[in-house]
């Protein structure tokens, strides 16, 4: 028994290194909560958390104030002895973990700017002013960094609700200076603030059967994940703001024009934008400041957040679009500086992702979808969304300005299925929701032009971050804090994954079925990598361990080289047929330098001169057909039925054609072969091929034709890093230094046909 | 000029940003990408550098170079200048005594908002040791990752660039 072990040992690590081993070990064992399938058990259970929240901002000092009270409702079987609130605003105190934790070098103080900076205090936080019963009473509460520790006088029971109050303020950070996801940018020309308010009140941690309280700290990449509940939210303002929030707006009447709500009347019908607050409007509601205030208040159920935005430079435009017989209003509030881009496109945009992401996910569920102008940034809470995208004060624009505010709005409302809807744990996995929303964003964009030059979904795209020195790429199974080159880990590797499963692993059907039954399974609850891997496997029948063990557990990438290719035909065995050929063969074969010469330096040989040399084997010609040859072939085609005689006639090729993964990761093999008469033909192989040796392959592909180029991944479809590998015969692969063709302009394209217009 | 007394000597950089880009923004790219091969031939690296145009630009801003669209400057000599000094600070090859002078033959920028460098140096021989810096745009974003792909005597060679490790001695 003693000498077994070893090996018994060396035979567990091997299977376990196998890249088509099943994930066992790697995925958490299924329960009453999470079953094998991918699907919520029979026991699956959620908190609830429903918020009543007035707040006020103060326009002078950038500051706001606010008291809340949540209602908790513990549907889990656990006694909780506490509760466990976010305090996301923290990570601006200035001796936050996220400044702390900050690598540094002497090199990052170069200058007094450098120096200015790092030693710049801004003093942002929370100010808890109080935790409170909904009587009154004061609750006993503990703050650890970004999160908040409440103690109920009496633990919360199974099935039990709590009821209680929390009063803050705090100063608004600068967006432009001090960053963050939300904030306000100050318009120096007419003094006014563009407020983009999130993450702004004390939030319920999510408490679940995976993680327990989800009270891992903020620290500024792992975004957040919160339980669903119903908000009511009133917001203060100066009387002459325009409030963009999350839910519907309950007092249009009070806090809207007559010109206004008429105008939005309208919208709600129309299937292209109607401007609520127009440009000129716009402008001249900027030149003023009301003392003034007013209270908008708003209204969301079955919502995991809330945020808002509140200027007096907005303007306001809307429309209607259906998904499923259900109106859905979408909006778009922008500064001037926004347009032209921004009355033209956003609304548009909007539309068309809560249209498209429907389509592949589930169907939106919530009554209206917001897209707020917010310079530089992209950042997403339920229904309402932050983007980017500012032309020149010029009114023009690039196309990169352009493609950029298309797709970070496109991107930001489609946060709304993933993680707003589909409410993955972002704290822990940023790839659940940004490499599935990333995936989607491609289909939505791909949908709103022909060709649209998407920055990430297409294999090809990534290879240039997979290939080559893995030292500092992450697996995406990497907690969100710590994972090198977080845009290409958790937005493109993902996206790109997605995407290969749809185009090449399991094809479209497969991938679009069980894509949208995990979406439908997990839409307004709490999903885990786990459930995502099982769903896709289970709805479509297709074993994908391999596949998540190499894209999602590790960091090899696909490299496949074509090592060669080997051309056969079948023996006819009819000699008139091969003695020809063998004949050809001989004949053509390359000759030795020193028979070349010799014909010329040696005048003749001795059996030249003498006759009497050359025997049998010296004169017979054994490319001559003779009887037995014959009497041979005949006995041979006698012994053949008629589709034997057929296959044997039917003068096919063969291509004995060898592969080795030199990248690691294990992918299905496409190759086309390309004939003589140009004509092609693509054999799809799937990547269990490398099942037994995951290092070479070989196979024998047969055609009735001659091919004249053998050709692997012919369509960029499996991320293959080195492509100058992949053709027989080889083809030399371009790099991207080229001459190219210089610019005319030093202007753009707009600007340009200004200038022509202008008669310039 | 700001000096330390320890060692450091270094240009003033006029920098604007973010206290910390991981508060910044949701959704960032920091990875420029570097793909030199040698030019056997002439005996010159001829190289194209990938970037995100809009971080290019207020990274261009912060160092004082004043920019609104790189595209507005394909023909602008003057800035095209700037340009070749801004990447040769934050890209450099070394081969023994020799350090590469890219000159910036051109760039463009694609739809996708990706700025394309394209650089040749002047002669060079190649030594098997060899030292490449890729700090670009490090400076102005402290979550940025650069990668090279050098492609030399027939092969790949693929390095990975920190904000820590601004600097590797490698081999052919």
């Amino acid at each position: 028994m003693k000498l077994l072990l070893p090996f018994l040992v060396v035979g567990s690590a091997a299977m376990a290194q196998s890249k088509f081993a099943q994930l066992d070990m790697e995925l958490p064992t299924p329960n009453e909560y999470r079953t094998a399938a991918g699907a919520p058990g029979h026991n699956y259970y959620q908190q609830k958390a429903d918020y009543n929240i007035s707040i006020a901002l103060n326009d002078e000092k950038q500051t706001i104030s606010g008291e809340e009270t949540i209602t908790y409702t513990n549907n889990s079987p656990d006694v909780l002895e506490y509760l466990w609130l976010q305090l996301d605003q923290n990570i601006y105190q200035p001796n936050s973990d996220t400044r702390l934790i900050e690598v540094e070098k002497m090199e990052d103080f170069k200058s007094i700017k450098d120096v200015e900076r790092k030693l710049m205090v801004f003093e942002g936080g929370y100010n808890i002013e109080s935790v409170s019963s909904v009587n009154g009473e004061k609750m006993k509460y503990a703050i650890n960094k970004t999160m908040m520790r409440i103690d109920p006088s009496k633990p919360l029971m199974p099935g039990q609700s709590i009821s209680f109050k929390v009063k803050w303020w705090y100063n608004i950070n600068d967006r432009m200076k001090v960053g963050g996801r939300s904030g306000y940018e100050y318009f120096e020309k007419d003094q006014n603030y563009l407020y983009t308010i999130a993450q702004f009140f004390p939030r319920m941690c999510v408490y679940n059967d995976v993680e327990g309280w989800q009270n891992k700290q903020f620290l500024g990449k792992g975004e957040f994940t919160l339980p669903f509940g119903d908000y009511q939210v009133s917001i203060t303002v100066p009387s002459d703001h325009i409030v963009a929030g999350t839910g519907e707006l309950q007092n249009g009447n009070a806090v809207m024009t007559a010109a206004q709500k008429e105008r939005m009347a309208k919208a709600k019908t129309a299937n292209a934008p109607v401007l609520i607050v127009t440009q000129d409007e716009a402008i001249e509601n900027e030149k003023t400041k009301d003392s003034g205030t007013k209270t908008w208040i708003f209204k969301a159920k079955n919502v995991r957040d809330f945020a808002f935005a509140t200027s007096r430079k907005f303007m306001w435009d809307a429309q209607n679009t259906v998904v499923n017989g259900k109106n859905i209003l979408c909006m778009s509030f922008y500064p001037k500086e926004g347009n032209p881009l921004w009355e033209r496109y956003s609304t548009k945009l909007v539309a068309h992702t809560i249209q498209t992401y429907s389509k592949y996910t589930v169907d939106y569920p919530y009554p209206v979808a917001i897209s707020v102008h917010a310079n530089q940034i992209g950042m997403e809470y339920p229904m309402i969304c932050f983007n980017g995208g500012r032309p020149n004060e010029d009114g023009t624009y690039s196309e990169g300005t352009k493609y950029g505010m298309w797709g970070v709005i496109i991107h930001e409302v489609g946060h709304n299925f993933f993680p707003m809807i589909i409410n993955s744990d972002e704290r822990q996995w940023s790839w659940m929701d940004e490499g599935l929303n990333t995936f989607v964003q491609y289909l939505t964009e791909q949908e709103w032009e022909r060709g649209y030059p998407s920055k990430r979904g297409p294999a090809y795209m990534i290879t240039d971050y997979m290939k080559g020195d893995q030292q500092f790429i992450s697996p995406i199974m990497t907690n969100s804090e710590s994972i090198w080159q977080f845009g290409n880990n958790a937005y493109g590797k993902p996206a790109t994954a997605l995407n290969i499963l749809r185009e090449t692993v399991m094809g479209r059907e497969l991938f679009d079925y069980s894509f949208k039954v995990y979406c439908e399974r997990w839409k307004f609850k709490h999903p885990t990598p786990a459930d995502l891997f099982r769903t896709m496997e289970d709805a479509s029948g297709v074993d994908l361990d391999w596949f998540w063990r190499g894209w999602f557990f590790g960091t090899e990438y696909v490299d496949v080289s074509m090592d060669y290719v080997k051309h056969f035909q079948m023996n006819t065995n009819n000699p008139e047929v091969e003695k020809a050929i063998k004949q050809q063969e001989d004949e053509s074969k390359q000759q030795f330098i020193g028979d070349i010469r010799n014909k010329e330096s040696i005048k003749q040989t001795v059996n030249e001169k003498d006759a009497n040399i050359d025997d049998f084997y010296a004169t017979h010609n054994f490319y001559e057909v003779d009887k037995l040859d014959k009497k041979d072939y005949e006995d041979f085609q006698a012994k053949l039925t008629p589709e034997q005689k057929a296959l044997l006639n039917s003068n096919k090729h063969f291509y004995e054609v060898s592969f080795t993964n030199v990248g690691g990761l294990v992918t299905p093999l496409i190759v086309q072969a390309t004939f003589t008469d140009g004509t092609t033909q693509v054999i799809r192989i799937p990547a269990e091929i490398w099942r037994m040796d995951q290092k070479t392959v070989t196979k024998v592909f047969i055609f009735d034709k001659e091919a004249k180029e053998i050709l692997f991944d012919p369509f960029l479809e499996t991320a293959d890093c080195n492509t100058s590998d992949n053709c027989y015969p080889p083809k030399a692969a371009a790099t991207r230094f080229q001459l190219f063709q210089e610019k005319q302009s030093n202007e753009n394209p707009m600007q340009r046909q200004k200038r022509l217009e202008s008669g310039q | 000029m700001l000096e330390f007394t320890t060692t450091m000597k270094s240009v003033i950089l006029f920098a604007l940003i973010c206290l910390s880009t991981s508060v910044a923004s949701a959704h960032e790219y920091f990875f420029a990408f570097a793909e030199v091969s040698y030019n056997q031939k002439d005996s010159i690296l001829e190289a194209t550098v990938i970037a995100s145009a809009h971080e290019t630009e207020d990274a261009l801003n912060t160092v004082g170079i004043t920019i609104r669209e790189l595209e507005e400057h394909y023909k602008d000599s003057v800035m095209i200048k700037k340009l070749e000094h801004f990447i040769n600070q934050g890209f450099s090859m070394q081969f023994g005594e020799n350090t590469a002078q890219f000159t910036l033959i051109g760039f463009e920028v694609d739809k996708r908002g990706m700025v394309q460098f394209y650089l040749t140096s002047q002669k060079l021989t190649l030594t098997n040791d060899y030292t490449v810096s890729f700090g670009m745009l490090m400076d102005q974003f402290p979550d940025q990752q650069n990668k090279l792909i050098f492609k030399a005597k027939g092969k790949d060679y693929t390095a990975v660039f920190l904000p820590q490790k601004r600097s590797q001695n490698l081999s052919l």
